[in-house]
């Protein structure tokens, strides 16, 4: 599991710096910057491939916000890669693809309820790769004022996650939560997944949610001369999805500034600053909303930004928590890795 | 261990305990264990356990559960192990320390987590008689 790990950023790191050489020839030095959003793919017509990918890793407990510290502990790594293939209309409109491929390695310690006998231990450790929930998004560019001094890009984001990925994790945890329920008095008030002792959930290993998803976001990019300031708002609406799960409501917001420092005729590299600020609502199952799930956190963190040429762009950041507060017994990230890439034909 | 018999609310009896969780009844006391001895064969009823004193753990609820199963609900408390265990025979069950037969089995291990937390456990009635106990280590 740590070899894929290493083998996962490694060629990450290749992909970054392999292209150096096949840059092409830029005017001046603004001329650079400038055609760096121009890399981004933001103003001309045509097809568009990306990636980007995620490597958390959940190694500390939490319950109800406060650390704690056991013995053989369960623990979660997750590197989520999204390759998107989009096109762009025009320059104030676009469509892209996204088709999230998810590997996970995983330990974790729970009890199995049964309406037979007494709940029997188990340890389950692993790693999966699996295809997660496809994404059809749209773009609209609102505001576009682009200048050699500067620029300033509002573009509006929507689209539908559609139930493509595997939810046989969720099922199951929905159904043990029916049987703890079933061993209860009638009518007794109980958290649905009351049963579980794990802090790494069956729901955080499900690739798929089994529900259509609404997704919105602005994102606002501006730049004077050398200096940047990056934002964009995300929200997932959930709906109900395998086995009556229903995924909390996600609220994300980033941004922060940055400068480019090198900026010449071949290529650019700017240094942004970028806090994050993610809230997830608590999740709903059976028609009861857990307050075992749900979590808002803080990140900050650098993040390095290359263009080359008029065709490519690449970033590579990590966030780093300031704080993080989940409810219930759950583990939470200790840091997270990203980069992505991206090519316009 | 004192029983008082109060007009039954869902076929429940009402069972008092005088230990507190280091102290023990009668031949169980000399271990240290926080328990609470209940019966649960008596046909169509359940019986709800409270203790009087401290933070002793306690087996909350016996009920009937299906035809032929009992469920047996209690809390537990952070960072203890909690042992659920039963016994078939009331005249046989030593403590195993003074040399009596042992014949206590363990039903359930909730693990030392934590957080409290809340169990409900299944157990099949196969016998007329049976007594479970509540056993807490760090």
């Amino acid at each position: 599991m740590l070899r894929n790990r290493v083998i996962y950023v490694r060629l990450a790191a290749l992909q970054l710096f392999a292209l150096f050489g096949f840059c092409a020839v830029q005017a001046c030095e603004l001329c650079a910057v400038y055609n760096a959003s121009n890399a981004k793919s933001e103003f001309t017509k045509g097809l568009v491939f990306s990636a980007a990918a995620q490597f958390t890793h959940f190694g500390t407990e939490q319950f109800d916000g406060r650390k704690v510290d056991r013995s053989n502990p369960d623990r979660l790594d997750s590197l989520i890669t999204h390759w998107v293939l989009g096109y762009n209309l025009s320059s104030r409109f676009g469509l892209s693809l996204s088709v999230p491929m998810i590997y996970r390695s995983f330990r974790r310690s729970d009890l199995h309820f049964s309406v037979n006998e007494p709940p029997t231990a188990y340890r389950e450790q692993g790693s999966d790769v699996d295809l997660g929930d496809v994404a059809v998004l749209g773009r609209w560019t609102v505001l576009a004022k682009r200048q050699m001094q500067s620029d300033v890009v509002v573009n509006l984001l929507g689209g539908v996650k559609l139930p493509t990925g595997e939810t046989d994790r969720l099922k199951d945890e929905v159904d043990q939560s029916k049987t703890y329920g079933a061993l209860l008095p009638p009518g007794t008030p109980h958290d649905p997944l009351g049963h579980s002792i794990s802090s790494v959930h069956p729901h955080e290993l499900s690739p798929g949610s089994g529900s259509f998803d609404g997704i919105f976001g602005v994102t606002f990019n501006t730049r004077w001369q050398r200096w940047v300031f990056n934002g964009q708002f995300q929200y997932a609406l959930r709906s109900e999805g395998e086995a009556s799960f229903q995924y909390g409501n996600d609220l994300l917001i980033t941004g922060g500034p940055g400068r480019y420092l090198l900026a010449n005729e071949r290529y650019t590299l700017s240094l942004q600053a970028v806090a994050v600020y993610e809230t997830m609502a608590r999740d709903r199952l059976l028609q009861t909303v857990s307050d075992r799930t749900g979590f808002t956190a803080w990140y900050l963190g650098p993040q390095l930004n290359l263009t080359c040429g008029g065709h490519f762009a690449a970033n590579a950041g990590v966030d780093v928590p300031l704080a993080i507060a989940a409810k219930g017994f759950q583990a939470v990230p200790d840091y997270r890795v990203h980069g992505g890439l991206s090519w316009r034909y | 261990m004192r029983v008082t018999r109060t007009k039954p609310t869902r076929n429940c009896l009402r069972i008092d305990s005088t230990r507190s969780g280091t102290g023990g009844i009668g031949a169980l006391g000399r271990l240290g264990l926080a328990t609470l001895v209940v019966a649960a064969s008596v046909s169509g009823s359940c019986l709800r356990g409270q203790a009087l004193s401290g933070e002793a753990p306690q087996l909350d609820l016996i009920e009937l559960f299906g035809t032929n199963q009992v469920t047996i609900h209690f809390n537990t408390a952070a960072n203890k192990t909690y042992t659920l265990q039963a016994v078939d025979c009331l005249l046989c069950a030593g403590s195993g320390v003074d040399g009596s037969a042992n014949l206590w089995t363990n039903v359930f291990v909730a693990p030392n987590l934590p957080f409290s937390n809340h169990y409900v456990i299944v157990d099949t009635r196969s016998n007329p008689l049976r007594l479970y106990r509540l056993m807490v280590t760090d």
